[in-house]
């Protein structure tokens, strides 16, 4: 008996179309898993790839006020006995934006009530009369056309994955390259302080050397023609590296959306101001 | 297939990547990694989108249907006896459709050609015919089983019942012999006695039997005068409806009194019937009469089939010349279609690449795709890649014609053993010969890897194609008989069976293709956007594998770069020696431009009153 009704029920799934539908049905049901497996993924990666990128971003943000609040005046401290320095631009603090790790023009998995042109589980009676009248012709061409779309959707949802997949690559790449960066800010910073660390120990000396030969012992500044020229050297190094250093604190180095750091140049230009007359009045 | 340059992925440019990584700072790699576009900026839905509008251009529109009738036209002209083409299997559409597909990649094959398999068939049953001279009436009369059937028929009597006549009432006429007492009777009273004076008839007519059974080789006229006069072909009638008859078949004798009698029938109604035509329509058979000759006939023919069947059976066995002539005619015919099969064929293999380099030159120019930088070099290149082609086709082309000639060969023994029987019997196995090319194709149809919709498409539409040839050439002489009244009718009549079938098979598949009974159209175009969206993303994994490679290769390069360069600086800074050098190495590397490079510019900077400026 079940023998009849399982052939029964298959011839008439195969007049109707209805296996066509059901056909569709369960490839989209695959296509749905296999497509939300992706978006799980893809997001679980972005955030984790996303958040890596803003701790770099983060630190290249406090490198950049490092070096202009510490490094820089640090710099201007010991130069203003040869030279008073000025700094010009301020850190750009860059703003992470997670639109930045988006996929643009991604098309999410059209809805199954937009690719399925018909329902035989929801067939009215009338419907049901007319497929039976026309022995199925209708419903076997609409249900094949169905099944057509579900397999178009599959194809281009494979895309849609693959679009995914070379973003997170994308972004690991990219999460390299700005960590190369935070390498050379630190790498640069640090040959910095030493740098100012030999060149404070030079001037100090000089300090010493000259006020004994000029018996002067409240002259602040030195005579830049009477340092050797390894100090000059030095001086032209710190310089130079300031520059490199100042242009590294004004860049960008994901998008170009970011903010100046006003205050912390108005600081600066107060304190800078306030040595710069004592230095005056010294002299 | 065309996928469409604008439904491709862009290929990815590994090398400008590297150009560009290489001309900017290794600051702005970040960014610049960021922007680069490893896939086209493309919405998938609006790619495909375009597959079916590309899809929906390609098959609908008038331009499917009117190519292939244009072309039927071509072939007409071509087609014309003198130019002796059509023989040979070349025809404009073939031609076209060679030279459009050609490819210097692909090997030639040999097409199988409807219509040229049909007039071989139609040649091969001609030459199968038996000329058995004029007919002779005399020759095929068996006067002794005439008289025999009449002596049953009367049993003695001096009257007997028509076989086949009944009044209206459904009674049957009587008969007497022509010399009876009730004749004679009539005679001296001055009445019409056809009526009443019976004949013996032959149901088939003796010219009927003798043009059917006459074409076949395998029957004697003695056989012929046998099966003619037989018992079931005598029918015991009237001599009027016997003169009414004549020499036609039952079925073409009711065929004429129906039309008669709905003549005469339609003139009653309207008053406008004469004494005479009364008289005539008076003497018509009835319907019952005319039904009972047509059921007698049914039973004479088979009868005389079986029979006929039966000797042509025998004298197969018997007669070793028979099987002779049927393996001379085929051989004959089979040499005769090789001859012109290969000819053609050969004209194709040379005309196919020399076409499409006229094409070639035409569309792209001279040395376009030949590596030379003459014309003449580019020429002789040309011609060595057309000559080369024919070289290396020329065998396979040859193989295919010798096969397909062994297969016609045994088609024709087949064909001419066929054309020896009679009747049904060899009607039906006409079909299954004239079918035989159908048949064997979609075979190999079957046996292909198409989808069981498109093997079901192409199976439906070759069925369709032969079955029009076919029923085209059943109308070959109405067809022909209405253009030779044309003007130039006897030139055109060589062309129009092509045109007409042609055309006819070009409307069919056009019809089939528009009913789409498989959805084979929807399949086409699933399986062409799956093509499309697969070669998409092997191109954006090979996209992205190559920005991954030249990315990391180039990060890795500046990061060795760089802790060198900043390891020169640190050792310089501890060591005291030279420090602008590793600096400005630094500098220039990061691409960052300092103004001022050595110790005298400084000393100068210094000398300004003007404070230094990092800027």
């Amino acid at each position: 008996m079940s023998f009849v009704r399982r052939a029964c029920s298959k011839a008439w799934n195969a007049v109707t179309g209805k296996k066509y539908a059901i056909e569709a049905e369960e490839l989209y049901r695959k296509t749905t898993e296999k497509y939300e497996t992706a978006c799980e993924h893809y997001q679980k990666q972005v955030e984790q790839i996303g958040k890596s990128i803003e701790q770099r971003v983060s630190r290249i943000n406090q490198y950049k006020l490092d070096i202009y609040e510490v490094h820089f005046e640090r710099f201007k401290n010991i130069a203003r006995r040869l030279k008073n320095v000025i700094i010009q631009g301020q850190p750009f603090e860059e703003l992470f934006d997670d639109s930045i790790l988006e996929i643009k023009q991604h098309v999410e998995l059209r809805e199954q009530h937009e690719l399925m042109l018909i329902d035989f589980d929801n067939m009215s009676f009338l419907e049901t009369v007319g497929m039976i009248l026309t022995l199925g012709i209708f419903s076997r061409k609409k249900a094949k056309e169905s099944l057509a779309k579900v397999r178009e959707e599959a194809a281009r949802i494979d895309e849609e994955i693959e679009k995914m997949n070379t973003q997170l690559t994308q972004l690991g790449v990219v999460l390299k390259s700005i960590d190369a960066v935070v390498g050379y800010f630190d790498s640069l910073i640090l040959n910095y302080e030493k740098l100012l660390q030999r060149f404070e120990w030079g001037v100090q000396s000089q300090r010493v050397y000259q006020m004994s030969e000029q018996n002067n012992l409240f002259s602040l500044r030195l005579d830049f023609r009477l340092l050797p020229t390894i100090h000059i050297e030095e001086f032209l190094a710190l310089f130079n590296l300031s520059v490199v250093l100042k242009q590294m604190a004004n860049l960008g180095y994901l998008t170009e959306q970011g903010d100046v750091l006003e205050a912390d140049t108005e600081r600066a230009e107060k304190l800078y101001k306030v040595l710069n007359d004592k230095f005056n009045q010294a002299s | 297939m065309d996928t469409g340059a604008s439904l491709k992925q862009t290929q990815f440019d590994s090398d400008t990547l590297l150009d560009q990584l290489s001309e900017a700072s290794p600051l702005e790699a970040s960014r610049l990694l960021l922007k680069t576009e490893i896939f086209e900026q493309r919405n998938s839905l609006d790619v495909m989108e375009q597959i079916h509008q590309q899809i929906e251009q390609e098959q609908s529109g008038a331009s499917s249907i009117i190519k292939p009738v244009f072309l039927s036209i071509c072939d007409g002209l071509v087609g014309i006896k003198k130019l002796g083409l059509k023989e040979k299997g070349i025809t404009a559409s073939r031609l076209v459709s060679e030279v459009e597909q050609f490819d210097y990649h692909e090997e030639s094959k040999v097409e199988q050609d409807h219509r040229l398999d049909k007039e071989n068939l139609n040649a091969s049953t001609q030459a199968n015919r038996d000329d058995k001279g004029a007919y002779e009436r005399s020759g095929l009369e068996d006067k002794t089983a005439l008289s025999a059937h009449k002596q049953e028929r009367y049993s003695g009597s001096s009257q007997t019942h028509s076989e086949l006549e009944v009044n209206e009432k459904g009674q049957q006429r009587r008969l007497h012999r022509a010399n009876s007492k009730r004749v004679e009777e009539l005679r001296s009273a001055d009445k019409k006695t056809s009526r009443y004076i019976s004949n013996t008839d032959h149901n088939l007519p003796l010219k009927y039997l003798f043009d059917e059974y006459g074409a076949s080789k395998a029957l004697t006229k003695e056989d012929i005068k046998r099966v003619a006069n037989l018992d079931t072909n005598y029918d015991e009638i009237s001599a009027q409806l016997n003169t009414q008859k004549g020499a036609k078949t039952w079925t073409e004798f009711s065929a004429d009194v129906e039309v008669k009698r709905a003549e005469l029938l339609s003139k009653q109604n309207k008053g406008k019937l004469s004494k005479k035509q009364q008289q005539e329509l008076a003497d018509l058979p009835t319907k019952q009469t005319l039904e009972n000759a047509k059921r007698r006939e049914k039973v004479a023919r088979k009868a005389s089939d079986a029979e006929a069947n039966k000797a042509v059976l025998g004298n197969l066995t018997k007669d070793s010349k028979l099987a002779k002539g049927v393996l001379g005619s085929a051989t004959e015919q089979g040499k005769k279609e090789l001859e012109n099969r290969g000819i053609g064929e050969v004209v194709l293999l040379i005309i196919k690449p020399i076409m499409f380099e006229f094409k070639d030159i035409f569309t792209n120019g001279i040395e376009s795709g030949t590596d030379s930088h003459s014309a003449l070099s580019s020429l002789k290149y040309r011609l060595n890649r057309a000559f080369d082609y024919v070289k290396r086709n020329v065998a396979a082309m040859g193989f295919d014609v010798i096969k397909d000639a062994l297969l016609n060969f045994c088609r024709n023994i087949v064909n001419a053993i066929v054309d020896m029987f009679v009747g049904v019997l060899k009607k039906g196995l006409k079909i299954v010969m004239e079918g035989f090319s159908a048949i064997m194709q979609s075979i190999k149809i079957l046996c292909s890897d198409s989808s069981p919709a498109q093997k079901g498409d192409a199976i439906t539409k070759l069925l369709a194609t032969t079955i029009t040839t076919y029923v085209g050439y059943s109308f070959e002489e109405t067809i022909l008989g209405f253009v030779s009244k044309m003007p130039m009718g006897d030139i055109l009549s060589e062309a129009m069976m092509v045109v007409v079938t042609g055309i006819s098979s070009s409307v069919v598949v056009w019809l089939l293709d528009q009913l789409d009974l498989f959805s084979t159209k929807l399949e086409r175009r699933t399986q062409r956007v799956k093509e499309v969206f697969d070669l998409r993303v092997r191109q954006i994994k090979e996209n992205t594998d190559a920005f991954e490679t030249t990315s990391l290769e180039q990060i890795a390069k500046q990061r060795l770069a760089q802790r060198k360069l900043a390891q020169d600086m640190s050792d310089a800074i501890e060591q005291g020696s030279d420090l602008n050098r590793p600096v400005l190495n630094m500098a220039d590397w990061l691409k960052i431009d300092l103004k001022v490079r050595t110790t005298d510019d400084f000393i100068k900077l210094l000398e300004s009153d003007a404070p230094l400026a990092v800027n």
